[in-house]
């Protein structure tokens, strides 16, 4: 910093050239590793290139190879932030540590509400689904009534309670 | 307007003076530090695509097959060419050749127009399917609305910030050997575009 007092570094034109020509070519490689099956290794491969592009135009039209270390911090660290990110979940999840969530989630792959729904139903115990209920769907309530006595033993002494907390509530 | 008569031509504050190269240092250092913490926005964005890609992966796998990959990578490709425009514009004002840093300027958002309109016609036909954010859509679509809706929104600010540029170098032939730190700022929030559309478009389009 202190050798030169320049303003900036010019690139010779081929550089420019080059740089675009290795970034069509390595869209073109990111499009044939997609058609080929490898699995898990495809989202690896495919951030792979991109990263490998992404450093081309840092490094050549972003100026990046005359960009002194106090700039380069500022580079590394949002990757380094990211690669905790992204490393951290992928080990998570690779390592089945959140597997039991998973096989939950698996079943009905709509949306997240809906399968917020499904699990506190189905999955859970009575009370907290009851209490989801009234606060859910207020007007519904009576006709929960009539449909309760079909499901558990546990269920139609809560529905009972429900007109009465209603009542207590308004 | 305000006086500027008082102030170095072409630098922004300037409310004290400076060595014009530290100047211009600062001035990139800046932008420099911003674009890290766009890195950081998508970032939280892309984390979410794999957590979710994780739990759903036939939904992505059927999502993925709903985009239409050739306009993807021709909209890769569109950009591609607009960050090389854009590297030769700044190379232009570097070197002070007013004429090739008009026409690369304008070529950057001739190549941003089209990807704003491949992108309306790809839009165009998803909401025609009835998907449209907030109705009835999966997950996968969800991420592909917030990351591309997120990225379209950086092309419209970096086409404006582009075309203040162009009125400057047209208007008040700004930018010199001397002076162009302005085109180069724009130039590295261009650039961050380009590279944040190079880890979506394989993401989203082909995977």
């Amino acid at each position: 910093m202190s050798s030169d007092r320049k303003m900036g570094h010019v690139q010779d034109f081929k550089v420019y050239v080059g740089v675009l020509l290795a970034l069509f070519v390595l869209t073109v490689v990111t499009w044939a590793a997609s058609t080929v099956h490898f699995g898990i290794w495809n989202n690896v491969i495919a951030v792979g290139i991109a990263a490998i592009k992404a450093s081309l135009v840092i490094y050549f039209f972003m100026h990046g190879r005359y960009e002194k270390q106090e700039t380069w911090a500022f580079i590394y660290y949002p990757m380094l932030l990211m690669a905790f990110l992204l490393g951290g979940l992928f080990l998570d999840y690779a390592t089945g540590s959140s597997r039991t969530n998973k096989e939950n989630y698996q079943a009905k792959p709509t949306s997240i509400t809906l399968i917020h729904g499904e699990d506190k139903s189905h999955g859970e115990a009575a009370p907290a689904g009851n209490h989801a209920a009234p606060s859910g769907d207020g007007h519904t309530a009576p006709a929960g009534d009539n449909a309760a006595p079909s499901g558990d033993h546990a269920a139609p002494a809560n529905d009972h309670a429900t007109p009465a907390e209603d009542g207590g509530n308004h | 307007m305000a006086n500027h008569s008082n102030w170095a031509p072409g630098t922004f504050f300037h409310l004290h003076e400076e060595d014009p190269v530290e100047e211009y240092e600062n001035f990139k250092l800046g932008m420099w530090i911003f674009l890290a913490t766009e890195v950081l926005l998508f970032g939280g964005l892309f984390a979410v695509y794999f957590v979710m890609k994780w739990r759903y992966p036939d939904l992505f796998l059927a999502g993925a097959a709903q985009l239409n990959a050739l306009l993807g990578t021709g909209n890769t490709l569109v950009l591609l060419c607009s960050s090389f425009t854009m590297a030769l514009a700044v190379d232009a004002a570097q070197r002070g050749q007013q004429k090739k840093l008009v026409w690369n300027l304008v070529l950057t958002l001739a190549f941003g127009t089209v990807f704003l309109i491949i992108k309306f016609f790809e839009w165009k036909a998803k909401i025609g399917h009835g998907w449209f954010p907030g109705l009835n859509l999966d997950i996968f679509f969800s991420i592909y609305f917030m990351t591309t809706g997120l990225h379209l929104l950086h092309v419209l600010v970096g086409m404006s910030f582009i075309g203040l540029l162009l009125y400057r170098a047209v208007v008040h032939k700004r930018y010199h050997e001397e002076n162009f730190g302005g085109v180069e700022i724009g130039g590295l929030y261009w650039h961050l575009v380009d590279v944040i559309w190079i880890f979506l478009f394989p993401l989203l389009y082909l995977i």
